[in-house]
């Protein structure tokens, strides 16, 4: 007898059975059924709503921001730090005739007062956070100086200088002599959270590139899958 | 033939259905070495197919397409095995029945095939692969995950069987003839 294996692989290695009937209408089927293939589509555009929804956010959340009364706040402490020690240091004539008067102390009380005057004005271009905007604001040693001259004016026979004070400085003159003072907002900006698109803008990354990026990142989540789905 | 493989990697269904059906009669006979039931064999050869026609861009034609198909095919056999016979736990012996009454140098391919569906799938998938696959013991050992020692005990267990099936039939067809 033949060694058998090589009866079996003569015979059988180039036999051919013929498939049962049909068989490739079913393989035809399965290869070109939209459902295969909708199944990777779908999850795209799944993933890109979800990314689109999560851009919206985003978008909201900075508009809303931005409006929100909340964030003037970090800009206004440090407006107020710098704002304060020139509130403390009135000019040199003023602080003589402070020093002089009984009324010395009103020098910090008004210099409070101012800074809650700036903080009014400041909760306004919050929104903005440029630093080139200048509004109307008492100077402080005008403020300083009202509120001195009516007190003034009951010491004024008495105090020979400070009858001289009220001369120099009349109420009248405090009420009109605003001045425009720039302030200006350095970290008044938008926290990290926000700067997405300030980053993608200096950056220089375009949308189209983020689609594509997008894209690349979908196509690797999903390639090992779609490879096992195949089989 | 390139012409073929390029439809096909195009999803052009006309060289799709040319390419199966010019391999699909040889492929289901392999299927049918492993795989006895027809069913099993056809929803095996279908999905082999699948995999040929969404990965066909990846043959290279190093070798021959029938060689590259023939793998998928294999795979997708075994694959089946593992996954539904338990492959390689079969020890028990079945009793070798005579298919046909007929001498071993005339038998037919049809013949053959019926007597090594009869063998036990452990032995039958080592007998397989190494006699007409023609793949070494080291690599049958790697495919199936079993040791080099274990193939070459399972394809001597499947000789030794067919021999007696062999036999069988030929004392079976002498008495016959008388």
């Amino acid at each position: 007898m033949k060694e058998i294996e090589k009866l079996f692989e003569e015979k059988l290695k180039h036999h051919q059975v013929t498939p049962p009937a049909g068989s490739w209408e079913k393989l035809h089927s399965q290869l070109h059924t939209p459902a295969k293939r909708s199944l990777a589509f779908y999850r795209k555009i799944a993933a890109s709503v979800l990314l689109l929804l999560a851009a919206a956010v985003v978008v909201y959340l900075y508009l809303n921001k931005a409006v929100s009364p909340v964030t003037p706040d970090i800009a206004v402490k440090q407006e107020t730090q710098q704002i304060i020690p020139k509130a403390d240091q009135p000019l040199a004539e003023e602080k003589e005739i402070l020093t002089k008067l009984p009324m010395a102390q009103q020098d910090q009380q008004s210099a409070k007062q101012q800074a809650v005057l700036q903080k009014k004005s400041a909760g306004k271009p919050a929104g903005k956070t440029d630093a080139d905007d200048s509004y109307l604001v008492q100077k402080p040693w005008t403020k300083v100086s009202k509120v001195a001259s009516q007190s003034f004016q009951e010491l004024a026979l008495k105090n020979d200088a400070a009858s001289q004070a009220i001369t120099d400085i009349s109420p009248a003159d405090a009420l009109t002599s605003y001045q425009p003072v720039t302030i200006v907002y350095r970290d008044a900006k938008p926290e990290k959270t926000f700067g997405l698109f300030s980053y993608l803008k200096s950056a220089n990354i375009s949308l189209s590139e983020l689609r594509q990026t997008k894209d690349e990142l979908i196509d690797k989540a999903f390639s090992s899958k779609s490879q096992e789905a195949g089989r | 033939m390139d012409e073929l493989v390029a439809g096909c990697i195009q999803d052009d269904p006309r060289a799709q259905q040319t390419l199966y059906e010019r391999f699909s009669p040889l492929m289901f006979a392999v299927c049918l070495r492993y795989i006895k039931e027809i069913a099993e064999a056809e929803d095996v050869l279908l999905k082999a197919f699948m995999k040929v026609f969404s990965n066909i861009r990846k043959f290279r034609g190093e070798g021959s397409l029938e060689g590259w198909i023939r793998r998928i095919v294999v795979n997708e056999s075994l694959m089946y095995l593992r996954q539904n016979k338990g492959l390689y736990l079969t020890v028990d012996v079945e009793s070798a029945k005579a298919a046909s009454a007929v001498e071993a140098d005339h038998l037919e391919a049809a013949d053959l095939l019926a007597l090594v569906q009869q063998l036990p799938v452990g032995y039958r998938t080592v007998f397989n692969l190494y006699a007409i696959e023609g793949y070494a013991h080291a690599e049958i050992a790697t495919m199936l995950s079993i040791s080099e020692g274990t193939s070459k005990s399972q394809l001597s267990r499947a000789k030794t069987m067919l021999r007696n099936m062999l036999s069988t039939q030929n004392n079976v067809r002498k008495d016959q003839i008388g």
